[in-house]
């Protein structure tokens, strides 16, 4: 059964820069898509769409979730049809301690609010089996965590929302062996409960425990190849240069890649000597 | 006319005291004799136009100020002598205007004082919060905290002095100001000031005025979390640490206060 359908989507930055220009990708239910492509041409920005990112603006094209039209539904609604987006860089919420905003969250999408007893009961669980330390909870919101504890913070809070699809943005960056298996084992998990996944990643080690079961490469912000696991063992294996031959397209390098400057000091030096 | 004072004095060495001032009229003044452990609440303190504070040496205090609805105008004094060190907790989520004034001198050796103010400011209101440190005692320290939410038409005005004057060899302060910005008519102003005049001292001060971030929404919204929901959980993110500080009962009572309002 199709569970995602995105139809020739082109999306683009408030600065006007277009990144993804025509993406047609289908994903079924209880599928692993493993996406794939060189850093800059799309990939975090497709998740970002689907997920309804105000930074990026879609000017063309459609996404169908189940059938309804994605693109219509603010970033709630579609998180609350159990669209989830594990973020490569989470924020940090000063204030917002981590615990009540996950109690929010399961009260959000829920008619019936979670008893005080069976959301501490949950937390708890979770985090042992996450090997998380419970006090962790009790801080602000990503405030102060180090990589790997922000990314099993957002595991964790994959684990106990339980959504339908879930899209993994380099969950494995930052994270130790241990930390890596672990990730793994809860995302498979999940995978059991019936959940589909879109996983965006560089390494071959994460595809390794998790096992996709297609894949797709994004290129200038196009999906121009798919297959089966066994692209991504020739993508580890060669890089991306071949495609430049086999399927006559230029890759543009990241320093051709288009810049966009974030809200940064920045330092002129007139007539240095 | 002179206004009647009620004199509080602290006396017994070495106690620890707990007490509440609840709907005084008169002008307060507290004597807190040395070695004393004090944590003072004072609610709706409408009709009072001035608190006078001091404090004895190696005094440790908490003094929680909850702003009533009706307090308009207050004047706050307090010295420290030798190794005093008070937290000041200031609580203000009434629906008034408000002008608070507060001088506090640090003029024994090793003195500490932290202030903490979580303002809410909504409808037509306008906080004016004008809070002033004078450093005298060597190795005193301070630090300064003022947290803001400014909604509707409303105004609120952070003005802080940190002043480390020649005396106050290896002194510390620290400022720290923001304020959140929900609506296009409120308006808000944060100035931390420091006047140094020694220069073997620690100082630092930093403001920011600004609206929701929109990373923050949107990372919250990505969790089903309604619009009016994410914004509410982080301005009392936002507003809420000041209460970790307070009793249990009192904790309870004003997070429901701050989340009606909300």
């Amino acid at each position: 059964m199709k569970l995602l359908e995105i139809k020739n989507l082109h999306v683009k930055t408030q600065d006007n820069i277009e990144i993804l220009k025509g993406i047609n990708l289908t994903i079924n239910s209880g599928d692993m898509l493993a996406i794939l492509g060189p850093n800059g041409h799309g990939k975090s920005t497709l998740i970002n769409a689907i997920m309804g990112n105000p930074n990026y603006i879609v000017s063309e094209g459609e996404i169908l979730y189940k059938g309804e039209d994605l693109l219509k539904l603010s970033v709630d609604e579609r998180a609350r049809l159990g669209i989830f987006l594990c973020f490569q860089n989470p924020c940090e919420i000063p204030g917002v301690i981590n615990a009540e905003f996950l109690k929010s969250a399961i009260n959000e999408k829920s008619d019936k609010k979670i008893s005080f007893y069976n959301f501490y009961k949950l937390l708890n669980e979770s985090c042992e089996e996450l090997n998380i330390p419970f006090e962790m909870t009790n801080r602000s919101l990503n405030e102060g965590f180090s990589g790997g504890e922000k990314k099993r913070n957002e595991i964790l809070q994959m684990k106990i929302l339980n959504p339908n699809f879930v899209m993994l943005d380099e969950v494995d960056s930052g994270l130790d062996v241990d930390a890596i298996n672990l990730v793994s084992k809860e995302i498979n998990k999940q995978r059991e409960k019936g959940s589909t996944f879109l996983v965006v990643s560089h390494y071959a080690r994460l595809f390794d425990l998790i096992k996709p079961n297609r894949t797709a490469v994004i290129v200038n912000g196009k999906v121009v190849l798919e297959g089966d696991e066994k692209l991504i063992e020739k993508i580890d294996k060669y890089g991306y240069e071949w495609m430049e031959s086999e399927l006559n397209i230029s890759v543009k390098k990241e320093e051709d890649a288009p810049i966009v400057l974030g809200t940064c000091a920045t330092k002129v030096i007139v007539n240095e000597k | 006319m002179k206004s009647n004072v009620l004199n509080v004095e602290i006396l017994e060495k070495n106690s620890i005291s707990d007490l509440d001032f609840e709907g005084i009229e008169d002008n307060l003044e507290f004597y807190i004799q040395d070695n004393n452990c004090v944590n003072l609440n004072l609610f709706n303190f409408e009709m009072i136009k001035e608190i006078n504070i001091f404090v004895g040496k190696n005094v440790h205090g908490k003094i929680n100020l909850f702003m009533g609805n009706k307090v308009c105008d207050l004047l706050l004094r307090c010295n420290l002598n030798e190794g005093a060190e008070v937290n000041f907790n200031c609580i203000d989520f009434a629906l008034e205007n408000k002008k608070i004034n507060a001088k506090i001198i640090l003029f024994g050796d090793s003195s500490k004082v932290k202030w903490s103010s979580s303002v809410l400011s909504t409808k037509e209101d306008e906080k004016l919060y004008n809070v002033s440190f004078s450093h005298i005692g060597e190795k005193s320290k301070s630090i300064m905290n003022n947290y803001g939410v400014c909604k509707d038409s409303s105004k609120i005005l952070f003005d802080g002095i940190s002043h480390i004057e020649k005396s106050a060899k290896k002194s510390e302060a620290s400022q720290n100001a923001k304020v959140i910005i929900y609506d296009k008519n409120c308006s808000a102003y944060a100035n931390p000031k420091l006047l140094i005049d020694y220069d073997d001292v620690i100082a630092n001060h930093s403001a920011a005025v600004g609206t929701l971030n929109e990373d923050h929404i949107f990372y919250l919204l990505s969790r089903g979390l309604s619009i009016k929901e994410a914004r509410k959980l982080i301005t009392l993110g936002y507003l809420k640490p000041i209460l970790n500080d307070l009793d249990e009962n009192y904790k309870e009572k004003y997070e429901k206060l701050l989340g009606d309002l909300m």
